[in-house]
């Protein structure tokens, strides 16, 4: 596989999975239809399993600098690699929102943003629930795309679907620096990162946060190394 | 395979599909019950269901856009393409049929793939559908060449993730047939151009970039040779 080939993977995956998921809470505020959890959850978690299907062969099917940061820090992916990948995807989440602002409107894309639940959550708490969302969705896919069976990604997308199920009313379950980041900036003016109304900054360091426990969570209770010094040394020679 | 069996399941897949499919809007209309989800998995589930029926002997499209991209990367002739659009077309219309016998018109009229005027216009629309097309396109392209028992599952899926975002906006056809059956029995025709024209060219993009970024091929005069080199003989 060559490595552009890899990053427009990611490009396109990325606007797929942003596109769909995104679109779908779009979708559903410019209906009649009351905002329905069901809905969004399906939406984000079939996009990614056809996603997956599609790319997941040629990129490994990230779509997520969180994921993506955790693939690294297992030493699957080099750090080239790794920045290479999160250029792709945050540019494959922007044009899924300016596809959005295009056919319809920037504050259509507006309403596509993670949102913390004020005041029933704060930044702090929401900022750690992206953290364990992203914790749990990094944890399991470490272990399924080690995984050699045509259904793997099924499992992938059902975990992602099932996170959103329960964070979607409280964060907006972005697990996801690059969904939230791009109809941000481009349903806004300037992205602000620690208003009230969107704190970006729950949405780049909970998930990026919770990549890192979910990878050392992988490792003492999957693959049961509990002596992490090695691995330090070996990320700390790969970045340098 | 026969080739007239080949054809016969690509009539009794689209009939499947679109009889599930188009059959789930009347039914949510009838529950008073407007859902997104309902008619979303209907579509997906129904097209699974019409894979593991027929799709070993097919191929399974049921869409003229998917045998379009299928004879663009040269797994079906030209001839067969033609063959597999009159089935499909044949199939849905016999869905469409049997909704007018039990039901009536009217009923059939809003099973019709509606392109929402108050949020989106016409060119707007025919984009959507061609972006749409496109993603279902490549998964199809890619899960095809599967040898997988579980590869259906994700065309299903993936036909679902599509309906999720785009039946609010155009009803998430990415289908010519799914559209033309109920606009021709239901007689309503408001935009129809944009169901074809935008699954077919969503097709095209689709099979390009299936071609480039999974297959890693950049050159496409060797392609391009054989398309038409197929087109002219007519096989």
């Amino acid at each position: 596989m060559k490595t552009w080939q890899k990053y427009a993977a990611e490009f396109f995956g990325t606007l797929v999975v942003v596109g769909i998921g995104t679109g779908t809470i779009i979708a559903l505020g410019m209906s009649n239809l009351e905002a329905d959890i069901t809905t969004v959850a399906l939406a984000f978690g079939f996009a990614w399993m056809a996603a997956l299907y599609t790319f997941g062969r040629v990129s490994g099917g990230h779509f997520n600098p969180a994921l993506t940061l955790a693939v690294f820090l297992d030493r699957r992916i080099s750090a080239t690699d790794m920045l290479g990948y999160w250029v792709a995807q945050f540019l494959g989440a922007l044009g899924a929102s300016a596809i959005f602002a295009w056919v319809l409107d920037r504050s259509a894309v507006a309403t596509s943003y993670t949102y913390v639940a004020e005041p029933t959550v704060g930044g702090f708490s929401g900022f750690v629930a992206e953290a364990i969302f992203t914790m749990v969705l990094g944890a399991g896919f470490l272990v399924l795309s080690k995984s050699r069976a045509h259904t793997k990604y099924l499992g992938m997308g059902i975990t992602l679907s099932a996170l959103t199920f329960i964070g979607l009313r409280f964060t907006g379950a972005s697990m996801n620096p690059a969904r939230s980041f791009a109809p941000s900036i481009i349903g806004e003016d300037i992205p602000q990162f620690f208003s009230s109304t969107n704190q970006l900054w729950v949405f780049f360091v909970g998930p990026l946060l919770g990549a890192i426990l979910g990878w050392v969570l992988y490792k003492f209770v999957v693959v049961g190394d509990t002596d992490l010094t090695d691995d330090f040394e070996e990320i700390r020679d790969s970045v340098s | 395979m026969k080739a007239w069996q080949k054809y016969a399941a690509e009539a009794l897949g689209t009939f499947m599909l679109v009889g599930i499919g188009t059959g789930a809007i009347l039914a949510v209309q009838f529950a008073d019950q407007p859902s997104l989800v309902a008619v979303s998995l209907a579509f997906g589930l129904a097209l699974i269901t019409a894979l593991y029926t027929v799709g070993r002997v097919s191929g399974g499209h049921f869409n003229p856009a998917v045998s379009l991209g299928a004879f663009l990367d040269r797994r079906i002739g030209l001839l067969d393409m033609l063959w597999y659009w009159v089935s499909q077309v044949a199939g849905a219309l016999v869905a469409s049929l049997a909704f007018l016998w039990i039901l009536d018109a009217d009923a059939v009229a809003s099973t019709y793939t509606q392109i929402n005027r108050a949020v989106v216009d016409e060119a707007g629309g025919f984009i959507a559908e061609t972006v749409f097309t496109m993603i279902f396109v490549m998964a199809i392209l890619v899960l095809a060449k599967s040898q997988a028992h579980t590869k259906y599952l994700g065309m299903g899926l993936a036909l679902s993730a599509v309906h999720f975002v785009g039946l609010v906006f155009t009803g998430a056809s990415v289908n010519p047939a799914r559209s033309f059956a109920p606009a021709l029995v239901g007689n309503t025709w408001d935009g129809f151009w944009l169901f074809v024209l935008g699954p077919l060219a969503g097709a095209v993009l689709g099979w390009v970039l299936y071609r480039v970024i999974v297959l890693g091929d950049t050159d496409f005069s060797d392609d391009a040779e054989e398309i038409a080199g197929a087109v002219i003989t007519g096989v």
